[in-house]
């Protein structure tokens, strides 16, 4: 609902593709790892996340090669993608920033 | 393992996509238990079920189900609460000779606390579990209503059918990558408990004040539908205040709405003054809304 903020799969998923392109299962793990375990995300969540990212624009199909017989796509984050990740990142980091900055005028007068 | 699962999903998607899900499905469940399989084969599941349905989070549907589900999960909180409030009520009720709860009562006083606890878990804890047990409670909800004949406490078995079933459609329709992020949660729980309370003070204030068994909060709970629509309401201009989409939260609104319009009118039977406050309420938070969009457009793009 809320457009202000991108919800959390969403941020996990764009950040799992931030550094490089990655194909199905490594962004699971990527995403699992990030989140410290917290987030778990299963295949059906994982596709249906990735089919609507690449209609929002946010990643793409980076490469679509045979793996030991076996389909694999890798994707990748778009120009876009990149923007709303690096937006919401600097969101993320100045209200941490304020945070802590609160946290320790409230250590100093205690 | 996958191959039924797989052939759920939609020819052409599995043709796309199939081998590449199958693959990673596999090395997902590669060494996991069995529950940790079912988890993952049920997901795999639900996602093909929603993209046959066109429910899925890249689908205008899946998102208005994501977007309405919250509110859903408000409304039913409140009528849970309101329900238990009142077989409490009876329960504790001195007067005459004494309570006079049968069997079935019961059995909906754990049905309505199992729904209260579902609803509050998914809006103040874990939304992915509190959402699939709510889904669930209102199932059996539908089957005990269906069989028992009970309907909560004006027994009308059918509406609570009704109830139950759109509501528990909505809320399984929600993607699980589009869960409703924390702060519109709150909100739907802030307008829910806003609500709850007030009914539940003047109900006690009704039964101490006039002694009545039957009084305004029979009423209240099922003769007028002001209440969910009030709970919507605020939901919707909570969260379009707070930046979210007007139109979607609009949308969303009516979404929610139509479990309690059904129940209302399944309960009642359908007469035109009943359509009056849920219309009334849709116009003036689509005014409310669209007076907010005019002035400053604090709106962007979509992002999810």
């Amino acid at each position: 609902m809320s457009n202000r903020v991108v919800q959390e799969p969403t941020l996990l998923l764009l950040t799992a593709l931030a550094d490089a392109p990655r194909h199905g299962y490594a962004i699971m793990q990527e995403v699992q790892m990030i989140s410290q375990g917290r987030v778990k995300m299963r295949t059906g969540t994982l596709y249906g996340a990735l089919d609507r990212l690449l209609g929002q624009g946010l990643i793409e199909v980076h490469e679509e090669a045979v793996v030991d017989g076996r389909a694999r796509r890798t994707y990748a984050l778009t120009k876009g993608g990149r923007a709303v990740l690096a937006e919401e990142a600097e969101r993320l980091a100045a209200t941490a920033r304020e945070a802590v900055r609160r946290l320790n005028l409230g250590g100093v007068t205690a | 393992m996958t191959t039924p699962v797989m052939r759920l999903y939609p020819a052409e998607y599995r043709a796309r996509y199939g081998h590449e899900i199958a693959e990673v499905y596999r090395q997902a469940v590669d060494g996991a238990g069995r529950l940790a399989r079912s988890r993952e084969a049920a997901d795999l599941a639900a996602h093909a079920l929603r993209m046959r349905l066109h429910v899925s989070s890249d689908r205008r549907a899946g998102r208005l189900f994501a977007a309405a589900a919250p509110f859903v999960v408000a409304v039913l909180a409140a009528h849970a609460g309101l329900e238990l409030f009142n077989l409490a009520a009876f329960l504790l009720d001195t007067r005459g000779d004494g309570p006079y709860l049968g069997a079935a009562d019961w059995v909906f006083a754990g049905v309505w606390t199992a729904v209260l606890a579902a609803a509050v878990a998914a809006l103040a804890g874990r939304w992915p579990a509190g959402r699939w047990c709510l889904a669930v409670v209102l199932v059996v909800c539908a089957l005990l209503a269906a069989t028992i004949g009970r309907g909560g406490v004006l027994g009308a078995p059918g509406a609570l059918v009704v109830l139950s079933v759109l509501s528990a459609a909505i809320l399984v329709g929600c993607p699980p990558d589009m869960a409703p992020d924390w702060r519109v949660r709150r909100i739907a729980f802030g307008a829910a408990i806003a609500i709850w309370a007030p009914l539940s003070a003047l109900c006690v204030m009704w039964r101490t004040l006039f002694a009545d068994y039957v009084g305004i909060e029979l009423a209240l709970l099922a003769e007028s539908n002001m209440w969910p629509c009030l709970i919507l309401a605020i939901s919707a201009c909570a969260v379009a205040r707070g930046g979210g989409s007007a139109r979607l939260a609009l949308a969303a609104m009516v979404t929610a709405a139509l479990p309690v319009v059904a129940y209302d009118a399944a309960i009642t039977g359908y007469h035109p003054g009943q359509a009056v406050v849920p219309a009334l309420s849709f116009l003036l938070t689509a005014a409310v809304l669209f007076a907010r969009r005019s002035v400053p457009n604090r709106t962007s793009p979509q992002r999810g």
